[in-house]
């Protein structure tokens, strides 16, 4: 394999990037002032993947939950816990599952080459049993009680929940209960066998490494195997709610729990770089119009309406996008009825450039900050491969946002008739 | 350049520790405040806050964030925690390496704003700012009353309320909420002055300049005049009651939540530490660990089981979420698991385990600014060195047999659950 380097441009460190004989896409950051280095591997399975078109028309359908329950059980390698492994070879791991792909993250201070071997391997063996199966749903059942247990979830999920009817982003990531119970091990199979083929992982390397060396490696312990057509997501498109729509339930809670969804009516158009577009745009929106230096949160900040657990956040992947603000307030209907307002303001007032133009000089300095070590580089750029950019398209997209293309997204996409309001509030 | 922080007086009480680094794309300032934990430590949680809304020159918090924004996106936050009998007020500033992006060095701007925020806050008269502090106020009020709603942390911050019911170390962090009756505008401008002239300070930089540059820049822009007295250590060893005490609430909800608070009486000088630091490692340090492996992997029992060493005081809180039908079974095998492993020590998977992901843990911390300066405060209260290598060769020299020692000093002194149910 030949890497070659790519995000020449900023103030960034350089990487190398390549694709395996087996498929296996690489890119590796060296970061030669660091001791630890940092990989992820990642597939690009997540808990939307539930219909899924295969060679030859046959079509897989998985129960929710599927792709984090295989995390999980990935875990009980061969020879024991995986864990025990790394560990003994003075590293950690963990991973983690999201809407559209399941990571997992290796961290070692030294025997790089050990702990990267382990990582490719045990990714790719599927060695669990039945009888594992059904232990891990009843620890997964746990962590299910747990999210129940958060009002912050609980919100976020039921504010999904009204905005998309039928896609499957309206579920938990670790998914239904009943789902849980009943995943078997057949299945479970089926779906790594068709997501951890070599062609559809990304291995995001960071850390004081040699990219040739790791490309060698690579070559060695990932052998080429027959060609596999990649699966073909099968979505529902949705429009969202036509009119306001909410639900609060009632709990033993000293203050509200509150998310306020808006829905990405049309997710993935113009490929890549059309959703980095909407990602920064809305991103940068965002933060004028609510981020801690608006005036929006000032006001409401000193009102009491508010306080630093408020956020908000644009997700754009797996078929869906959306904003979804949260946070909590003794008085969670006057916070909604603000950021309606405040969003009618925008679409009547537009965006000012000096606020554009501060907003984007601190989201440089964050980018820059977000490669703080080789945990941070490999996430970010672990996070960007998968959706098909660079670092270099990113800061070009941000430097290129103008105010035009942030008033558009408040026309376009944050459109108070159609948001989804849910709240867990005081009894 | 430098590998280790170097220690610069810059008055009496006034500590600090720089770190000559061009390793990181950004650079980092600690300033810690240390005082006792006592009856105004709401009103000094609450200060921490008010200092971050505005100061004479930038009233309005609006400008304050702006001037911050201005700086390419510099990070200021306040934070309030527990050091044995102490609570540190920390404000930490991270400031993008402005050369890194083709611009200036905004270090000094970045520590001059801090100093600012520090040492001249905005005003009503002579008092802190009326608006401010009634609005810190009511959030400090409302930030206290929701801690339930998030449970594990909850859980963690009730069993050692419960279990040090009575010592410093038994108030909250944060403070409570029948204390902010007391916090006025002019209380709270007294505080400030108080803390700002008396408190020990410990501060950290870690950035490309030299130790002679970072002081420098620091006399410059904070006037950090000498103190009474410099931090002294702060440990609050107490021994475990005769009988166990039990607390139980009830909150309505899915998961029961089980704390275990162990009592040791191995503090951070004593020559069972780092055999402590070794049998929390085995206990619940990781996936790896004994509770984990235990009622996780193979029983399925919990989600998550871990174990947390309050280092300046010897306690070893245990947490798990499980079922409330598992309550008891879990909190009965955390016992037994304890009792095998003061009985029998750790196995020599167990011990080799937890040993190399000590060593990793270390090796990490030296591409982490924040837990070497942390490693470093703390090593400072414990009247101990805090160097990594220090560290590591301390550790190396435990063997399995100064860890079953340590598990056998473990007396388990309060059970607190949180179990589903209407208060």
């Amino acid at each position: 394999m030949r890497l070659h380097r790519i995000d020449r441009a900023g103030p960034l460190p350089e990487a190398f990037a390549g694709r395996s004989a087996a498929g296996l896409r690489v890119v590796v950051v060296p970061l030669p002032r660091f001791r630890r280095a940092s990989f992820v591997l990642s597939t690009g399975f997540g808990s939307v993947d539930r219909d899924l078109g295969l060679a030859g028309r046959s079509r897989l359908r998985l129960p929710s939950g599927t792709a984090h329950f295989l995390e999980h059980l990935l875990f009980q390698g061969r020879d024991g816990d995986v864990s025990d492994r790394f560990t003994e070879l003075g590293g950690t791991v963990n991973a983690v599952t999201t809407y559209a792909s399941t990571s997992f993250l290796a961290t070692c201070a030294g025997r790089f080459e050990e702990n990267l071997e382990l990582l490719l391997r045990f990714v790719r063996e599927a060695a669990f049993g039945a009888a594992a199966v059904r232990r891990e749903a009843r620890v997964i059942l746990e962590e299910l009680r747990m999210y129940r247990d958060c009002p912050g979830q609980v919100t976020a999920q039921d504010a999904l929940g009204l905005l998309y009817r039928r896609h499957p982003v309206r579920d938990d990531v670790a998914g239904t209960v009943r789902d849980v119970r009943t995943c078997d091990a057949a299945v479970l199979r089926r779906a790594h066998a068709v997501f951890y083929h070599p062609s559809r992982l990304l291995l995001v390397a960071a850390g004081p490494l040699d990219p040739a060396r790791i490309a060698e490696l690579v070559e060695a312990f990932v052998p080429r195997s027959a060609p596999d057509a990649a699966p073909a997501r099968r979505l529902p498109r949705e429009n969202g709610p036509a009119a306001p729509c909410r639900r609060t339930r009632r709990r033993v809670v000293p203050r509200a729990t509150f998310a306020l969804g808006f829905l990405e009516r049309r997710p993935g158009r113009g490929g890549a770089t059309g959703t980095l577009r909407r990602e920064l745009a809305t991103g940068l929106l965002l933060e004028v119009l609510f981020g801690r230096a608006s005036d929006f949160y000032a006001e409401h900040y000193e009102s009491g309406l508010l306080d630093a657990c408020f956020g908000c956040s644009y997700v754009e992947e797996g078929g869906a996008g959306f904003t979804m603000f949260s946070g909590e307030s003794l008085h969670p209907r006057r916070v909604e009825r603000a950021i309606v307002e405040r969003l009618r303001r925008a679409r009547a007032e537009g965006t000012r450039t000096e606020d554009l133009e501060r907003t984007r000089s601190a989201a440089e300095g964050r980018f820059l900050r977000s490669h703080a070590g080789p945990e941070e580089a490999a996430a970010t750029v672990s996070a960007q491969a998968l959706r098909g950019v660079g670092r270099t398209a990113w800061l070009e997209a941000l430097r290129s946002a103008t105010t035009r293309d942030l008033d558009a997204r408040v026309r376009e996409h944050l459109v108070p008739e159609r948001r989804a309001w849910a709240s867990v509030e005081p009894e | 350049m430098t590998s280790e922080f170097q220690r610069v007086p810059l008055a009496r009480g006034v500590r600090l520790h720089v770190l000559s680094t061009d390793q990181f794309p950004f650079a980092v300032v600690l300033v810690h405040l240390l005082r006792p934990l006592d009856r105004e430590t709401t009103a000094a949680a609450v200060l921490a806050q008010v200092l971050l809304r505005g100061t004479r020159l930038r009233p309005r918090t609006l400008e304050l964030r702006r001037s911050l924004e201005e700086l390419r996106g510099t990070a200021l936050d306040a934070a309030v925690f527990k050091l044995g009998g102490l609570q540190a007020l920390r404000f930490r500033l991270e400031v993008p390496d402005g050369r890194w992006l083709g611009g200036r060095d905004l270090l000094p701007e970045a520590v001059s704003l801090l100093g600012e925020v520090l040492f001249d806050p905005a005003r009503t008269g002579d008092d802190l700012h009326e608006g401010h502090v009634r609005q810190e106020v009511d959030h400090h009020r409302q930030l206290l009353e929701s801690r339930v709603l998030d449970r594990e942390a909850y859980v963690g911050e009730r069993l050692i309320e419960h279990l040090c019911r009575g010592e410093p170390y038994g108030r909250l962090e944060a403070g409570a909420v029948e204390d902010l009756g007391t916090v006025t505008p002019s209380a709270l401008a007294r505080l400030h002055r108080r803390v700002m002239a008396g408190a020990p300070v410990e501060a950290f930089l870690v950035s490309r300049l030299t130790a002679r540059e970072g002081a420098a820049l620091f006399r410059r822009a904070l006037p950090l005049r000498a103190r009474r007295a410099g931090v002294r250590s702060s440990t609050g060893l107490q021994h475990a009651r005769r009988r166990p005490a039990r607390v139980q609430e009830r909150l309505p909800g899915e998961q029961a939540q089980l704390g275990l608070g162990f009592r040791t009486g191995i503090g951070p000088r004593a020559p069972g530490f780092f055999p402590l630091v070794m049998a929390q490692a085995v206990l619940a340090g990781g996936p790896y660990g004994r509770l984990f492996k235990r009622l996780r992997v193979d029983e399925g029992l919990v989600y998550d089981v871990h174990a947390d060493h309050h280092h300046l005081n010897g306690v070893v809180a245990v947490q798990a979420g499980c079922a409330a039908r598992a309550a008891d079974r879990v909190a009965g095998r955390v016992r037994a698991e304890l009792r095998d492993l003061a009985r029998r020590g750790p196995t020599r998977e167990e011990w080799d385990r937890a040993s190399a992901d000590l060593q990793v843990r270390l090796d990490g911390v030296w591409d982490a600014p924040d837990v070497r300066a942390s490693l470093a405060l703390e090593a400072t209260l414990a009247g101990r060195p805090g160097t990594i290598g220090w560290i590591a060769r301390q550790l190396a020299a435990v063997e399995p047999a100064d860890a079953r020692a340590a598990f056998a000093r473990f007396r388990v002194d309060l059970e607190y659950r949180l179990l589903p149910g209407r208060p």
